[in-house]
């Protein structure tokens, strides 16, 4: 497309004001009282001090904040681990017929995304009251196994816990993904590799793998995403504990804000913790656009 | 794919099936127990039994009698404001979400790439970070304790369905929307006549999450919810949770799960076969 293959309309911006009230709402005021609140000190409306970089320094300074940043770095990474291909491989499993779907695939599908349904806050209770030792059938079981397996008190084990919920609850999401992907490709593709006498890894390497590049980039980043800014199910789950062990960056943010009600530190957080997320949303960007545009 | 391999393909898949479904089936195994084994005698081997030797139907009455502080009118009540914020949020989110995204799509204007970009920067926001600001300005505005602040928002869209749509109509062929232009189309008609029902498919997406989101949301109606007639479903089963979480008790709290998601896992059957086909539209041209 080059510039001038269409005359521009300025008249758009009338059907864009949706977005407009939209990013205003979403970013632009929140964004504005956060900066506001991150550079003064401000005691009461009438009271404040202007402060500039100090919450910054004295929130990048914080041992507390690196350790909950590192954890949830890790964290995010062994999500994203364990998920994406774990989702791919079942949605290779998934039989998928020329003409539409089988009644086994549509209800493997509908079976599979189960776990995408539960409300988030009752995925935490169902994982709480299951991996509890005392009535939990899956920490009973573990117990009778002989592992001395505790959630509530070892931190390895309450890691264990979170990390299997997140894999329960969100790789049918993945799985969704891919196999909407897979079923896009034409039956044809397949035909010409079996003429080619390809290998079954040779057509995952050379036929699927590359067409099913767009769904698997929205996929890692959807899982960055709603992994990096993670409250509800660890909150239910464990509370962040034990120690700070599960405590991941928007439970600090949380507790920074609501709990001790430190505001400045809490704004200048919140901007720094909005850094990372930034970046990816750039790179997700390019990535969504190259095609567009080459 | 109709070598007699691809019959073992279904046991790992019938095995991957289970497991997703265990938790589900424990669930359900709870909310119809007794209240003496729901709370105690789980451990035992007795709690591997595959259903429950004498399933407690009436836990389920039970349980939506106990919520809020009138007997049954506070389930009523639930369930109504529930139902009126999600499907009032749902078309809104829908019509708002498309025109955007035809928009974003199929008009060149100035600020379109950056209005695009900034806007996928606000679907990253950590809800932490707007939670307060817009608490302040709904309230300045006088909305608590009304539907309105989970309503309103829904009509300015959402960053990721505008996305999906984006994505969509940017391969809808140029020639088509030329055709209904030389035919007299303005912006609003292309959209509504050749757009909207082009991508169904995405509609049933934004329509099916909208939904599950919407109806499952808690954070937003526990803060601007506080009488108890107004809140949803949603926030009266965590005060449920709040009240009968003890052991003895768990399994009214699993009944009333089990209601609450009833509506999402009909709608998912029945849009499952549209979802499979729009994403695979929507998301693989991305």
């Amino acid at each position: 497309m080059s510039p001038h293959a269409k005359p521009r309309n300025e008249r758009a911006w009338f059907l864009v004001l949706p977005v407009c009230v939209l990013v205003a709402f979403n970013a632009l005021i929140p964004l504005m009282t956060v900066v506001n609140y991150s550079v003064q000190d401000i005691v009461s409306p009438d009271q404040r001090v202007f402060v500039g970089w100090e919450w910054f320094k004295s929130v990048l300074r914080d041992p507390e904040l690196h350790a909950a940043f590192g954890r949830q770095v890790l964290f995010s990474v062994v999500v994203l681990a364990i998920e994406l291909p774990l989702g791919l491989s079942v949605a290779l499993c998934l039989p998928r017929g020329p003409g539409g779907s089988t009644w086994q695939a549509s209800l493997c599908t509908v079976l599979i995304a189960m776990p995408l349904l539960v409300p988030w806050n009752v995925v935490g209770t169902i994982w709480q009251v299951f991996a509890r030792t005392d009535i939990g059938l899956g920490g009973a079981v573990l117990t009778k196994l002989g592992v001395d397996y505790n959630y509530a008190l070892d931190p390895v084990h309450a890691w264990g816990t979170v990390v299997v919920m997140d894999v329960w609850h969100w790789t049918p999401l993945v799985v969704l993904l891919c196999y909407a992907g897979l079923r896009a490709i034409p039956e044809t593709y397949y035909g010409a590799a079996a003429v080619d006498g390809a290998s079954r890894w040779a057509v995952f390497r050379y036929i699927e793998l590359p067409r099913l590049s767009g769904v698997l980039t929205i996929g890692v980043l959807l899982r960055f995403m709603d992994s990096f800014v993670i409250y509800t199910e660890p909150f239910v789950l464990t509370g962040g504990g034990p120690g700070s062990s599960t405590t991941f960056l928007s439970q600090h943010l949380s507790t920074l804000a609501v709990g001790q009600f430190d505001l400045g530190r809490a704004s200048a957080f919140s901007l720094i913790y909005f850094l990372p997320i930034l970046i990816v949303c750039y790179v997700f960007y390019t990535l969504m656009t190259r095609e567009e545009r080459s | 794919m109709s070598h007699p391999r691809a019959r073992l393909i279904y046991v790992p898949l019938v095995l991957g099936s289970l497991v997703m479904m265990f938790p589900l089936w424990w669930m359900l195994n709870i909310s119809l127990a007794t209240p003496e084994r729901a709370g105690a005698a789980t451990v035992s081997t007795d709690a591997l039994r595959l259903w429950p030797s004498d399933p407690q139907w009436s836990n389920y009455p039970e349980a939506m009698r106990e919520v809020g502080s009138r007997e049954w009118v506070g389930f009523l009540d639930a369930l109504t404001n529930s139902v009126v914020v999600t499907t009032i949020t749902v078309i809104a989110t829908v019509l708002s979400c498309s025109l955007v995204a035809y928009a974003l799509a199929r008009i060149r204007f100035r600020g379109r790439r950056s209005l695009f970009l900034v806007m996928l920067a606000t679907m990253m926001l950590p809800p932490q970070v707007t939670m307060i600001p817009l608490f302040l300005l709904f309230r300045a505005l006088g909305w608590i304790d009304t539907l309105l602040p989970l309503i309103v928002p829904a009509f300015f869209g959402n960053a990721f369905f505008i996305f999906m749509y984006r994505q969509f109509f940017a391969s809808v062929p140029e020639a088509l929307v030329e055709a209904a232009r030389i035919d007299g189309c303005g912006h609003v008609e292309i959209w509504w006549r050749i757009m909207l029902p082009l991508c169904r498919p995405v509609t049933a997406i934004t329509a099916v999450f909208t939904f599950i989101f919407v109806w499952n949301d808690f954070l937003g109606p526990l803060i601007y919810l506080h009488a108890d007639e107004r809140v949803t479903l949603a926030v009266a089963l965590n005060s449920f949770r709040n009240r009968y979480g003890g052991l003895e008790d768990v399994q009214y709290l699993m009944a009333l799960s089990l209601v609450t998601m009833v509506p999402c896992i009909v709608l998912f059957f029945v849009a499952q076969k549209q979802l499979i086909e729009g994403l695979s539209k929507g998301a693989v041209k991305g």
